[in-house]
This record gives structure tokens, sequence and C-alpha cells, in this order.
């Protein structure tokens, strides 16, 4: 996938590109309106990440402009504003959705993962390990013909391993991918998934493997 | 609610008071003018009368072989007393000498001539006399003796006379009082319509119509006028000021947070000691503290400000329900919950109020919710109408037991038992409750049977 982050605080925008280069999107950076139309004439983006308050105009006449000209490239506007009413004008002017700042990643990413969702053709993409497919947008997994419906933090916990395969991960390192760190979580709630996905993964040649005192990883059998 | 101070007299009884005195007072004048004037015509047609009679007396004077003879005119008598029923006395004396009539009768000090005769009142056996007096010098055997009458009426009738004309002259100006009176009451009423035209046309505006004033006033209303629309313009500007400074503080506020938030996650996400972790984790729970007690005073100042000026609208509820569970929905999706939501009320059900309020109300109720629910389970949203009333319902599994007091609950700052792991400030219910109070509607939160927690926030459709 890839996105364009339009965001004037360099501050914020660092950490956004650092966490989309980690799941393996490219990404570019504008922090004016400007820099956005320059990138945005010479290349195609998958998501657009649209700040509203830039310093050289508002996003939202930026959005307008894009939609006018039949761009349908999916958008999700960042408000610092939380009313809905306002959020929903957003909408109404052609966003594909918002996210209220401060946000969690694993809400931009279930963000930009259902806007993709509706967007026609995009759920073509897929991760592929060994014979089993994962189609993080309509969170199914395929392998031997039959399909298995995933729960999001399934899904998300599969994508981990998919993104990073032979890799191992610590229960704390899943625990904070997997949990909001504002919500309470016992210490064993990541095997409850693990189990899940094991269960859902039998008869294929992936699983997940775990290694006392180290943490869990998917191999191929 | 404000207490308007007034001045004890209203402008329109301050008038209606001035021009009370002021009829009354010319009433007044007219009625001692008139009542004087009518006094004296009576005593002139009197006087006129006495002056006849007195002249006829003497013309009735001969003189024949040196002596005076006196013809009384009866007829001119006949003529004052056919008048009522007055009393007439005379008294003829020559020089100093009485020569007939009334004896008793006061000699005057002076006495006019035939064509102005004297007139004076006196009292004479106990009666108010109106008397005419004259005298004219004759020569008898070349002596010149002047000849004086004397002739009185008593004044019974002109008094009766002025009695009645009085009386009629006192209805006549009381008459015309009321009549002034009525015309100033429909003259200050004409001149405070202007006044009350105004107020009616600012009354009619919605509460959000900060329009300069426009109608058509009397000029001496342009003072007031101008001072009204420099009001207007500026409480609208204050208001903007006030919007724009909540807009600007959620963005100040918010993208620093952001910021550390996400280089926080970011970092955590590098983290390879769990010291480093557990120091990152620790960060980022309370930039996600800092948030939501940010985002909640922000919506406390909203609804402060909204409570007072209440941008009110026609606003679809089921449609303002199904936007917020669209935009609730990614999130309780991260945590494997579902929101189901069910209605039986009308697609076009239409409440009139501020919209931002319910939304700040719901928002809240449904961001509880999905904080305390365990996970995998259903937040269930109800809408629906119960008599003249609509309620929105909430329903969820909380993750951990609660004991529900419901007082202590929608306190500012106060935390539910259930709350002590999860990031939280505390204010989410008492602003439910205060939106709720402001819109005239009802919060109650429940056990139901099964262990659901329920949240219900009812509205008046009236």
């Amino acid at each position: 996938m890839k996105v364009l982050i339009i965001e004037d605080s360099r501050e914020l925008a660092h950490p956004l590109k650092n966490f989309f280069s980690l799941d393996g999107h490219t990404n570019d950076h504008a922090c004016t309106l400007g820099e956005a139309r320059s990138f945005m004439d010479v290349s195609h983006y998958d998501m657009v990440l649209l700040d509203i308050m830039l310093p050289d105009g508002d996003g939202r006449r930026f959005l307008n402009e894009m939609r006018a000209r039949n761009d349908d490239s999916p958008v999700i506007v960042m408000t610092a504003r939380s009313e809905v009413s306002n959020r929903i004008d957003l909408l109404d002017i052609g966003a594909d959705d918002y996210i209220v700042k401060p946000f969690e990643f694993a809400e931009l990413e279930a963000r930009c993962r259902a806007v993709l969702r509706r967007h026609k053709g995009q759920s073509q993409l897929q991760l592929a390990f060994g014979q089993v497919i994962l189609h993080p947008l309509l969170a199914t997994l395929e392998f031997d013909g039959t399909t298995h419906t995933l729960r999001n933090r399934e899904l998300r916990l599969l994508e981990i391993f998919f993104n990073s395969p032979e890799i191992y991960f610590t229960k704390e390192q899943l625990t904070d991918r997997l949990f909001s760190i504002s919500e309470s979580v016992t210490e064993n709630a990541i095997e409850v998934y693990i189990g899940r996905l094991r269960k859902k993964l039998a008869g294929s040649n992936a699983r997940i493997e775990t290694v006392r005192g180290i943490g869990y990883r998917l191999v191929s059998t | 609610m404000t207490k308007m101070v007034t001045v004890r007299l209203s402008l329109r009884n301050r008038l209606l008071v001035i021009l009370a005195v002021l009829v009354a007072m010319f009433s007044l004048v007219l009625f001692v003018s008139m009542r004087t004037l009518t006094g004296q015509a009576v005593s002139a047609a009197q006087d006129g009368l006495l002056k006849a009679a007195a002249v006829s007396i003497l013309e009735k004077v001969r003189i024949s072989d040196g002596a005076l003879f006196f013809d009384l005119p009866y007829d001119t008598f006949t003529i004052l007393g056919s008048i009522g029923e007055d009393r007439i006395f005379y008294r003829i004396d020559a020089d100093s000498t009485f020569l007939t009539g009334y004896e008793d009768m006061p000699i005057l000090s002076s006495y006019g001539d035939e064509r102005t005769p004297a007139f004076v009142s006196i009292d004479y056996l106990g009666e108010v006399l109106r008397v005419a007096a004259i005298e004219k010098p004759v020569l008898v055997e070349g002596q010149s003796i002047r000849i004086r009458v004397l002739i009185g009426q008593t004044s019974n009738f002109q008094a009766q006379l002025l009695s009645q004309l009085t009386e009629n002259l006192l209805i006549i100006v009381l008459s015309f009082c009321l009549f002034a009176a009525l015309l100033a009451v429909l003259t200050v009423n004409s001149m405070l319509n202007p006044i009350r035209r105004l107020a009616d046309a600012v009354g009619r505006r919605g509460p959000n119509d900060l329009r300069e004033v426009d109608h058509p006033t009397p000029q001496e209303l342009a003072p007031l006028m101008t001072s009204l629309n420099d009001f207007i313009s500026r409480l609208r500007g204050a208001l903007k000021q006030t919007e724009i400074f909540i807009a600007e503080a959620a963005h100040h506020i918010r993208t620093p947070l952001a910021t550390v938030k996400s280089e926080g996650e970011l970092a955590l996400r590098k983290a390879r000691t769990p010291e480093n972790r557990a120091h990152l984790r620790n960060i980022v729970r309370s930039v996600e503290q800092a948030n939501r007690s940010a985002t909640q005073l922000l919506d406390h100042a909203i609804v402060l400000y909204r409570t007072e000026q209440p941008d009110r609208r026609t606003v679809g509820l089921l449609q303002c329900v199904n936007d917020m569970v669209f935009s609730f929905t990614p999130a309780a999706e991260l945590r494997d919950i579902e929101i189901s939501f069910d209605s039986n009320i009308p697609a076009g059900l239409e409440l009139y109020l501020d919209r931002t309020l319910l939304e700040t109300a719901l928002r809240n109720l449904l961001d509880n919710a999905l904080k305390y629910s365990a996970a995998e389970t259903t937040i269930s949203i109800s809408l629906e109408t119960v008599r003249d009333s609509c309620r929105v319902s909430v329903r969820n599994r909380p993750a951990a037991a609660i004991e529900i007091d419901q007082d202590l609950m929608i306190q500012r700052f106060r935390r539910g038992s259930n709350a002590t792991d999860v990031v939280g400030s505390g204010l989410g219910l008492a602003i439910v409750r205060e939106v709720m109070m402001a819109l005239g509607g009802t919060l109650a939160i429940e056990f139901e049977d099964g262990g659901s927690l329920c949240a219900s926030l009812s509205l008046s459709l009236r």
C-alpha cells in the first residue's frame, strides 16, 4: 500500500511514516497542501491521510478539489475535533473516514483496512505464507480450498506473523500490538488468540511455534 | 434564568401619568374659567334687568308744580318678578330724604348714572341682594335735587341657574376629560407600537439568529437600534471567538498528544528490553489518560457553552444514532466487540434540539460502554418511543463486576467500581447528565436480568 501523509507537524508525521514503513507500506510526507499537490501530480496513492489545519490552507478545501477532479483516492481525515457532526461534515465533502487525534496505530490500521475494503478492487490485497493466503481486507484465511473467517484480533495477530515470518515475538510485544494500552488485559490473554489461530491453521503447512522463554513465531512445516 | 431589572413605572405608564396630569390640569382650568364666565354671564343678565328697572323708575319721575311725582313701573316689577321666585326691594330718595320703598334698605356710598349704574351685592334681611344704584339730578323750583333709585333683587334664581349650569359644565368637562384620557391611551399605545413591533421582531428570532436587526423603526429609536446591532455584532464576535478557541485548543492539545502517543507506540514496537517496554507503556498510558481528560474537559466546555447558547435545529434521531454507530464501529472491531442497532421509531422522527449536545451525550455513553465491555461481546443500541418520549438505550456486558451507585457515578471525576484498570477521567457520565439536563431529558443506569448494564437517555417528543 502506498500512503501519502499530509500533516504539517513533522513530529507527528515522523512516527506515522515509521509505522507504515514497519508494516511494509511505502509512504510520502507532505507538510503543506502545495507539497501534497506536487506528490499527487506524479504519483497515485492507495491511501491519503489528511490533516485539516495546514499552513497554506484548509484540508477540507483540498479534499473538495480532489473530488472535483474525480480523484477517488481513499482519504482519511485526521481531525482534532471530536464532535460527530463535525466529522459527518467531513464525510459529506468526500472523506472516506476520519480519525480523531491522538489515535492508536491499531485504530488507524483498522480504519485504513475498512476504507480499503469499501473501495472496489482493493479486496485483492493478500498476504501469503506457504500454502496459506491471508486476505486482510476480507478478514479470511484460505488454504486447501477452505476459507476460515477471522475475528479482528485474530486477523491482526496473523498479520503480524505474516509480515514477519520466522521472527520471534514475545508475549509482551504481541500484547502491546493487539490490545489497547488503555484497556485492562490479563497476562495470558494472548495465549487465547494463539490457541484459536493454531486451530484455524490446523491442516495447513503453517503453524505457530512456541519457544519457552522467547516467544512465538510463524513457521512452515 | 436571568432576572430582568425594570424601573417601577413603565414607559407607557409614565407617559399616561404625565398625560393624565396634563388633562386633569387642563380640565380644571377649563372648568374654573367656564364656571367664572358663566357666573359672570348670569350676573350680567340680572344686572341688565336691574338696570332697566332702575332706569324705568327714574324715567317715571315727573316734576309738576314744583313737586315730585312717581309712577311706579309695575310692569317692570312684573318682568323682574316673573323670573323665578326672587323678591324685589327698592328705595327712592331725593338727596338724603327717603321718598318711597323699603326705608331700611342701606344707602350706598356711591351711585351710578343711567348709562352706567353702580352694581353691588349686599346682605339684606338675611339674604344676598344684587342691587343697581343710579341717581339723576333734577331741578325743582330752581334747586338741583338728586333723585336716587336703589333696586335690588335676591339671586336665588341665578344661583339655581348657576348651579344647573355648573352641573352641566362639570359633565362636559368630565366627558372631555375621559375623551382626552382615551385619546392619551390610544396615543401612547400608538407611540409605543414601534417599540413593541421591534421587540416582537427580535423575540421571534431563533436563538442563533445573530443577524443585524433591520426592522423599520421611527427615527427616535435609531440610537437603540444602533446599540442593539452593535451588541449583536459584539456577541457574534465573542461566540465565534469561543468556537475558534475550542477548535484551536483541541488542535493544540491533541496534535502534540498524538505525536507523543505515536512516538511512544512506535518506540514500544521497537523496544527490546522488558524495562524499556514497561517505561514506554507507562508513557503511552499517561498520554491516553491526558487525551481522555482533555477530550472530556473540552466536551464539558462545549456542553456548558452550548447550554447557554444552544444551536437548536431539527435533528433526525435515527440518522444521528446511525452516524454514532458508524463512528464507533472501527474502534469496537479492534476489541472484537459488535455494535448492534435496533430501532422501532419512524425513520422521519425529528427532534428540535442542539445536535452537538445530543451527540456529546451519545458519544460519552458509547465510549463508556466500549471501554468497560468484555471483549467479544455485543453492545446493543435500541431506539424506541415510549408514550410521548423517545428512549435511546445502550446495553453492554461489563468486563468486571460493577456496583451501581447512580448518584455517585454521575458526579464529576467519580468513577465506577470497575474502572480501576481502565483509562478514564470520570467526567463521562457527568457530561451525559449535564447534557440531558440541558435537553430536558433524563439519564437512567440499571442492571438488567442476565448481567447487562443498561444506560438510557429519554427525551421528550413534545
